[in-house]
């Protein structure tokens, strides 16, 4: 009885094995799940040498993190929208952080790009990346909107699905966002762009 | 309205895959500024994944805007001149607009004297795209995959490679 078991068992265990295998090779046309990224609170200095913590925004009704560059194309063709988008919901008790996390753009490199720009919502200089890794973080920009205090990601991608401002046709960021103020579930929760590489450490 | 457009967009790709294969071989021996780049969309590069006729395919992602990118792509245009009468198909891919495609994209190409095929990733379906390659890309180029003569992604490189490294992985997967 129990050597009959033990067949049975051995059979099962090569049938799940043999399923798993065949799992692995679809793998990469299979959708898989979003990566559980957990966020905890962090403080950075910003371009004027002020600290801020995620916390310091927790009486926000979301925060907006966004992933910058001031070297990256891309990351550029946003800088003018990034602006429209702290004009647009600064009164709307969104908090908006912008993180440059690249080795090669230094504090003032930072500053001058920020002031160029006009951009008014706080720029942090993540040195040594470690809130890029926190955030697994991979391009410029790249969005996150996390709920206050808890710092749940209620979002994650890009800004919208072009780089040319005129060819726009889907604002995901601004969709989410309009989604969370408004009090309902986000519709879409991950969206992906090509960016440039955040250079690491 | 709606069907109308998808049917367009539909005879515009399958026109893209028959100019594909015909066209752009005859292309690579006439002037860079003649070539065909087409626009591509996640169901053309799975028909290109899908389609192996017994060779490997190395895929790689790029764009001119990317710094990276443009380090590391004489080594792939030495890779594709050593293995191109061998049973591997190169795809180069560039994320640039495909309005940068005259200004950007060709001159680029010339300058590298890159001869192999080279498509523009439709920005619209980039996330289809950035999915059907690997879901866990966050769409950074530049990115090289190589899959196997059946289709199989084998190699997923998301990061700059030199010429040695890359002659390694493909040499992998040719002795699958």
């Amino acid at each position: 009885m129990l050597k009959r078991s033990g067949i049975v068992l051995s059979i099962i265990a090569v049938a799940v094995i043999a399923v798993l295998a065949l799992t692995n090779k679809s793998e990469t046309i299979s959708a898989s799940a979003p990566a559980k990224i957990k966020i905890e609170n962090f403080t950075l200095t910003d371009i004027y040498d002020k600290k801020h913590s995620l916390s310091d925004y927790n009486d926000s009704k979301v925060i907006l993190v966004l992933f910058i560059a001031t070297q990256c194309p891309v990351s550029n063709a946003y800088n003018s929208r990034m602006v429209e988008l702290y004009n647009n919901y600064k009164d709307k008790n969104v908090a908006i952080i912008g993180i440059n996390s690249n080795k090669q753009e230094g504090v003032e490199e930072c500053r001058e790009h920020a002031e160029k720009n006009g951009f008014k919502f706080p720029v942090l200089k993540d040195e040594n990346n470690v809130i890029a890794d926190m955030f697994e973080a991979s391009v410029t920009p790249e969005a996150y909107l996390l709920e206050p205090g808890t710092y749940k990601i209620l979002y994650h991608g890009r800004i919208d699905d072009s780089r040319d401002k005129n060819n726009v046709e889907s604002k995901d960021l601004e969709n989410a966002l309009n989604e969370v103020l408004a009090g309902k579930k986000v519709s879409v929760t991950q969206t992906k762009a090509f960016g440039c590489t955040i250079k690491r450490v | 309205m709606k069907l109308i457009f998808s049917l367009v967009i539909i005879l515009f790709f399958f026109s893209g895959c028959s100019e594909e294969n015909g066209k752009i071989n005859s292309d690579v021996q006439s002037s860079y500024e003649n070539r065909t780049i087409p626009v591509v969309d996640e169901v053309w590069l799975q028909n290109k994944i899908n389609n192996r006729n017994g060779k490997i395919l190395f895929i790689n992602f790029w764009a001119t805007w990317c710094v990276p990118c443009v380090e590391e792509f004489p080594d792939l245009v030495k890779i594709y001149n050593e293995y191109k009468d061998s049973d591997f198909e190169f795809l180069s891919v560039s994320v640039d607009l495909p309005s940068e495609i005259e200004t950007k994209v060709k001159p680029f190409l010339k300058e590298q004297s890159a001869e192999f095929q080279v498509v523009v990733a439709e920005e619209k379906r980039s996330d289809k795209i950035i999915n059907l390659i690997n879901p866990e890309w966050n769409g950074a180029v530049p990115l090289t995959v190589i899959y196997d003569a059946e289709g199989n992604r084998q190699e997923y490189i998301p990061e700059t490679k030199e010429y040695e490294s890359f002659r390694n992985s493909i040499e992998r997967v040719k002795s699958l």
